[in-house]
């Protein structure tokens, strides 16, 4: 049975009708807050009270922005250009990107594969890159229990999370020892993850092994890059404007602190700069204020950002976040370098090592019909008659199309 | 095989009438025309003529292509590290079989992986071309797949000036006006070319 299209047709028109509606609204608000970040464009002192009384009235719990203190040369309302002259001639943009074959119950064999790619790109020179993967298999081990572990999917993606930055930090930190180059790190999503408290701290630690390093020779460097960012820290740092003022009516503080908590009204902050920023311009750089920033910040490890315009065309609009770890934005200079570094990677409004990691990484379905016949194989005869589940073969025999008669 | 013989890469697939070879860009050493051959096991060979080279693209490449500043690095990365190999389309006209020597389809072809050669040795070019009964299986070649005149304009002018034996080049003309005499469309233009390419040979051209 496929999909009833006409039957959908009725739900899609409600859902364009919604659409334009929801895009009315958001045009006057986002006016009202684009008003707001152009009256205090230079006006730091005054978002910083705001934020912290916001703060305050959160218990601690506000999810928004920062202006960064060592960028207060920089406007909140204006982009800071690409410029050439802070582009390195020669560095070592390092991406990583991983995939995964998931755990299926229905398999034949119980396992589940983890692929990162990693790509060494020279910057600068006519040099090829370098590329590797990292294959991991996992699977139960030969204790009796062990035949009851069920992977979930949630799992095997936060183990694919934590090695893909495992791997990069270590990769950036192996190249930063062999070269005086800037070395950057690029990954595929946010600096700031969540998870549960050994999930988190192991992802802090590879963020503490790329800052040895930087320590040691100034050169290792780590950022995510976030592209359709959906984030709005930005607004709700301008949002906080309103901390003071009341209801003529009511006499109540017009912004109750769980909207302050909340953290998306609408509007984005990739929005935002949208109509800000011009091609190859980046936002000044801010930090992240949020619970887990803080838990962040407590190792050493917060996180700042600046957005930056990816496009190349000059009408184009395509906003991007790159999240940075806040020991290293308070390198002004390095920071003009990652950007420069980070947008002419960007042929494409998205950088060229993603793009290749991606591609090294990925594990296609001919992949997997080859490593699971690996896998047959090598199991040998005492395995051979093991098959997919009734369930899964049924799929297969509904999904496999016609065949005609010849 | 004989110590100048270089690796040009690797059989894709093949059949008796020929076969694909696929590279690396920086194997690429052969050309339109060369004479190669392909390993069937330590003493039989086959060998055969490029008659195409292929250079596929994928979306990645067509958007880079468009790009204003292509980094260096970058074209090397599509050159050496991804997976398009660079293809040659090579026509069976002859093979070695228990250090017999014969023009013709093999009777098997190479399998997927055999390592393919540049035949650089000359006297093993002269031993292979010193009867032309192999210009046969070119003349015969499927003109819908094979640019049967350049081939032969390319073939017989590389081997001029490999052999540096005009009077094997005259002899090579003959053949081929002895083999297509009833295609003038084909003949003529072939002999126009070598009668610019090669004047030293006008004399011996109708």
């Amino acid at each position: 049975m496929t999909l009833e299209y006409e039957k959908l047709l009725p739900q899609v028109k409600k859902m364009v009708d919604s659409a334009l509606a929801r895009q009315k609204k958001l045009t006057s608000q986002q006016e009202n807050i684009t008003e707001k970040l152009n009256t205090h464009a230079e006006d730091r002192k005054e978002l910083y009270r705001t934020l912290d009384l916001a703060l305050e009235r959160t218990d601690n719990k506000l999810y928004a922005a920062r202006p960064h203190p060592a960028y207060e040369h920089e406007p909140l309302n204006k982009g800071v250009a690409f410029s050439q002259d802070a582009l390195p001639e020669t560095a070592v943009v390092v991406g990583a990107d991983g995939s995964q074959i998931m755990p299926d119950r229905h398999a034949p064999f119980l396992y589940y594969l983890i692929n990162i790619g990693i790509i060494k790109y020279y910057h600068g020179t006519s040099i090829a890159p370098d590329i590797f993967t990292k294959p991991i298999l996992q699977f139960p081990d030969d204790s009796l229990d062990s035949n009851e572990m069920v992977f979930t999917s949630g799992e095997v993606s936060v183990a694919r999370d934590l090695e893909e930055i495992r791997t990069l930090s270590d990769t950036v930190c192996e190249q930063s020892n062999q070269t005086e180059d800037l070395v950057l790190g690029l990954l595929d999503q946010r600096l700031l993850y969540r998870g549960e408290t050994q999930v988190v701290y192991e992802w802090l630690k590879s963020l503490q092994n790329v800052e040895q390093c930087y320590e040691r020779n100034k050169s290792a460097s780590l950022v995510g890059f976030i592209t359709n960012p959906g984030t709005s820290v930005v607004v709700n740092m301008l949002r906080t404007l309103d901390i003071d003022r009341i209801d003529t009516e009511t006499g109540e503080f017009l912004l109750d602190p769980d909207t302050l908590i909340q953290s998306n009204i609408g509007i984005t902050d990739a929005t935002l700069f949208a109509d800000l920023l011009e091609p190859g311009q980046r936002s000044t750089v801010f930090t992240n204020i949020s619970e887990l920033n803080t838990r962040f910040g407590n190792r050493g490890q917060e996180i700042c950002f600046f957005y930056l315009n990816v496009s190349k065309n000059a009408r184009g609009r395509q906003i991007s976040r790159v999240d940075i770890p806040c020991w290293l934005a308070n390198d002004v200079n390095i920071i003009n370098k990652i950007h420069a570094l980070v947008y002419s990677q960007c042929k494409f409004e998205y950088p060229y090592v993603l793009t290749r990691a991606d591609e090294i990484a990925v594990i296609l379905q001919q992949d997997r019909e080859y490593f699971e016949n690996m896998i047959a194989l090598q199991m040998g005869p005492d395995f051979a008659l093991r098959r997919h589940s009734p369930k899964q073969i049924g799929k297969f025999d509904t999904r496999s199309g016609t065949s005609k008669f010849e | 095989m004989t110590s100048m013989d270089k690796e040009i890469g690797r059989t894709l697939r093949a059949s008796t009438e020929g076969f694909v070879v696929g590279c690396r860009v920086e194997q690429l050493t052969s050309s339109f025309g060369d004479l190669v051959k392909v390993k069937l096991n330590e003493t039989d060979v086959v060998y055969g003529l490029i008659y195409k080279i292929d250079i596929d693209d994928d979306p990645l490449v067509r958007r880079l292509v468009l790009l204003d500043g292509l980094e260096p690095a970058m074209i090397e990365d599509q050159r050496q590290n991804r997976l398009v190999p660079i293809e040659m389309s090579v026509l069976a006209v002859g093979y070695n079989i228990n250090g017999r020597l014969r023009h013709g389809l093999s009777m098997r072809p190479p399998l997927s992986l055999d390592p393919a050669f540049l035949c650089s040795d000359l006297n093993e070019i002269k031993e292979f071309t010193d009867d032309l009964g192999y210009l046969r299986m070119i003349t015969r070649a499927d003109p819908t797949k094979v640019p049967i005149d350049q081939l032969l304009i390319t073939h017989i002018r590389n081997l001029c000036q490999l052999r540096g034996e005009h009077q094997w080049a005259a002899a090579a003309i003959q053949e081929v006006i002895e083999l297509l005499r009833h295609d003038y469309q084909t003949l003529v233009p072939i002999l126009e070319t070598l009668s610019h390419t090669l004047p030293q040979l006008a004399n011996t051209l109708p």
